[in-house]
């Protein structure tokens, strides 16, 4: 990774203020709290959140979250929909799967990731349907019958994976030259944001931004098949 | 949903990813933790989405993948691993060393094995089968499986059966019912004989070959010669089903089956018949004589629904299919209907 030859004259870096999403991700962040419903209680474990202390955010648990479960979210995702009749929306179904999933003191006993996940998940759409009466009557079985579902990937499953995650490589390469740039020094070569300013000459604001933009990309596609298929 | 100002899920993912990049670029400010602790706060979602972008930041491109390059797939016979096959081999050998019966284990070995499975009334079977496939037998059913060099042959002998068929082999995976029968090289499907002879076959992925039952003649000669001489015979008047669609095939003709329908089944209504699977019935504004129906095929109990008014009010919900009684208490709470019991039926009435 030697190669940072001075160019000739300052280089093009994006001014901070013109970027089109800045202003967006301010809301975002800001964005009005909605009351809060507790169906999931949190901190399960110990004292009040310290969101910068404890697991959840540990870059152990997202790298476990990242080897463990992300591979079978497709597949997940794949069997939320078969289900979706039931009237439950299966991207608030994932999220609320990874939070329980981060949520947990500890993941090293978990033998099954991929079963452990569908389980998980499955508990929150029975929860929510048992909250919600959307459906008149419902007998809704014990959890045993879910085993047929979780023992492993199908090989249709394996490859609708596979050509999805060839079409999000495609959208990453479909990126502005230098978001794409920077999203690959950091995913792939696993470079600190830090350091990629300073090899793109550019303010860590700015690559911050570059990283946002690829993420929000990977956030909106990764695990949701491919793009047109109802 | 239920709360009014809560975001959509999209959204929560975006806003997570903004977050997620900026834990990534730098220690937070005390003001950004404290809005981040509130945002986290605010839904149990927000958490979650939170986690997911910080693991797919942190996931290496390929890294993404690998669990889903290798899956589970039926164990290769690599040099560490025995497998039943080879230790079943080991144990001929043994006993043909022992006792002389070598030609004898040839033999036990070469003509294709028949395994018959059967479910019970009200049962439901998980089956794998040697290539990686599966089938699941529904409640009464009965499945004769041949495989051969040559082919995956499974016969449905009564009842209902759903095939997850492997891809990657060579052999055609064929279900041959007395009417007619479908090949396939992989995909999932299912096929059911009904009351009155008919065959449905309905298709949940891949492409399925759907074509008259063999005539006796073809039948004996590809058992005595171990080659299907009725895909080559009968081909032409075989139809494609693809995902989505559901065949019926009644008898007619010279004793051969008939197509009598070609359809597209409405998205979602696959998946809700075939939740039969998991031990469950799914109904979505069905009438109770249709849901009725369903149930007695799991039991030797029956409901009679004594009025036209209930057999003809509409119902929806999951329920465990083979808890009949539970199902008729709950539509009789729901339509203030009266419930009894006389011998094996249950009767609802006004």
């Amino acid at each position: 990774m030697g190669e940072s030859p001075p160019p000739p004259h300052p280089p093009p870096s994006i001014p901070a203020p013109p970027h089109p999403e800045a202003a967006l991700d301010e809301e975002w962040m800001a964005a009005p709290v909605p009351e809060r419903h507790d169906a999931i209680s949190r901190p399960q474990d110990g004292p009040p959140p310290a969101p910068f202390g404890d697991a959840r955010f540990g870059d152990d648990r997202a790298r476990w979250l990242a080897a463990h479960v992300l591979p079978h979210e497709h597949g997940l995702r794949a069997w939320l929909r078969s289900k979706s009749f039931l009237g439950f929306d299966a991207d608030d179904v994932v999220q609320e799967t990874y939070a329980i999933l981060a949520a947990k003191a500890c993941v090293a006993g978990i033998e099954n990731p991929r079963a452990y996940a569908f389980q998980t998940a499955y508990s929150v759409v029975l929860r929510q349907m048992r909250q919600s009466r959307v459906v008149p009557i419902a007998a809704v079985a014990d959890l045993s019958a879910l085993e047929a579902v979780v023992d492993a990937p199908s090989p249709e499953e394996v490859t609708s994976a596979r050509q999805e995650l060839r079409l999000i490589q495609d959208a990453i390469a479909d990126l502005p030259r230098q978001t794409r740039r920077a999203f690959v020094m950091r995913r792939v070569e696993g470079l600190p944001q830090q350091e990629i300013a300073r090899r793109m000459r550019l303010s860590e604001n700015t690559v911050e931004k570059h990283i946002a933009r690829g993420l929000k990309l990977l956030v909106e596609r990764f695990g949701r098949g491919q793009r047109g298929s109802p | 949903m239920s709360v009014g100002a809560r975001q959509k899920a999209g959204a929560v993912d975006l806003a997570a990813a903004a977050w997620a990049a900026r834990m990534d670029a730098r220690a937070l400010t005390a003001d950004e933790r404290a809005r981040l602790d509130a945002w986290l706060a605010a839904d149990p979602r927000h958490l979650g989405a939170m986690a997911r972008a910080r693991a797919l930041l942190l996931s290496r491109q390929d890294a993404v993948s690998p669990a889903l390059v290798a899956p589970d797939l039926p164990p290769q016979p690599g040099p560490s691993q025995p497998g039943p096959l080879h230790s079943r081999r080991r144990l001929l050998a043994a006993a043909a060393g022992v006792a002389g019966l070598a030609v004898l284990g040839a033999g036990v070995r070469q003509p294709a094995a028949r395994q018959i499975y059967r479910s019970a009334l009200g049962e439901v079977r998980h089956i794998p089968l040697e290539d990686g496939s599966t089938l699941t037998l529904n409640t009464d059913s009965s499945v004769t499986v041949v495989y051969t060099a040559g082919r995956r042959l499974v016969y449905l002998d009564r009842g209902e059966a759903f095939f997850d068929v492997a891809l990657g082999s060579d052999r055609a995976f064929v279900v041959r019912g007395p009417l007619a029968q479908l090949a396939t090289a992989g995909g999932a499907c299912c096929a059911r004989l009904n009351g009155d002879g008919a065959m449905t076959v309905a298709v949940l992925s891949g492409q399925v070959a759907v074509e008259g039952a063999p005539s006796a003649l073809a039948e004996t000669l590809g058992r005595v010669t171990g080659r299907d001489w009725t895909l080559r015979a009968g081909g032409q008047d075989a139809v494609l089903v693809t995902a989505g669609q559901e065949v019926s095939i009644r008898p007619g003709g010279r004793g051969h089956g008939t197509l009598v329908s070609f359809e597209t089944v409405a998205p979602g209504a696959l998946d809700r018949a075939l939740m039969w699977r998991e031990g469950r019935l799914a109904f979505a504004d069905e009438t109770l004589a249709q849901a009725g129906a369903q149930f007695a095929r799991y039991s030797r109990r029956r409901i009679v629904l004594a009025s036209e008014r209930l057999a003809q009010r509409r119902i929806s919900g999951l329920f465990d299919a083979t808890d009949i009684a539970g199902f008729a208490h709950a539509v009789a709470v729901s339509f203030s209907a009266k419930y009894k019991e006389e011998g094996d039926a249950i009767i609802l009435y006004d």
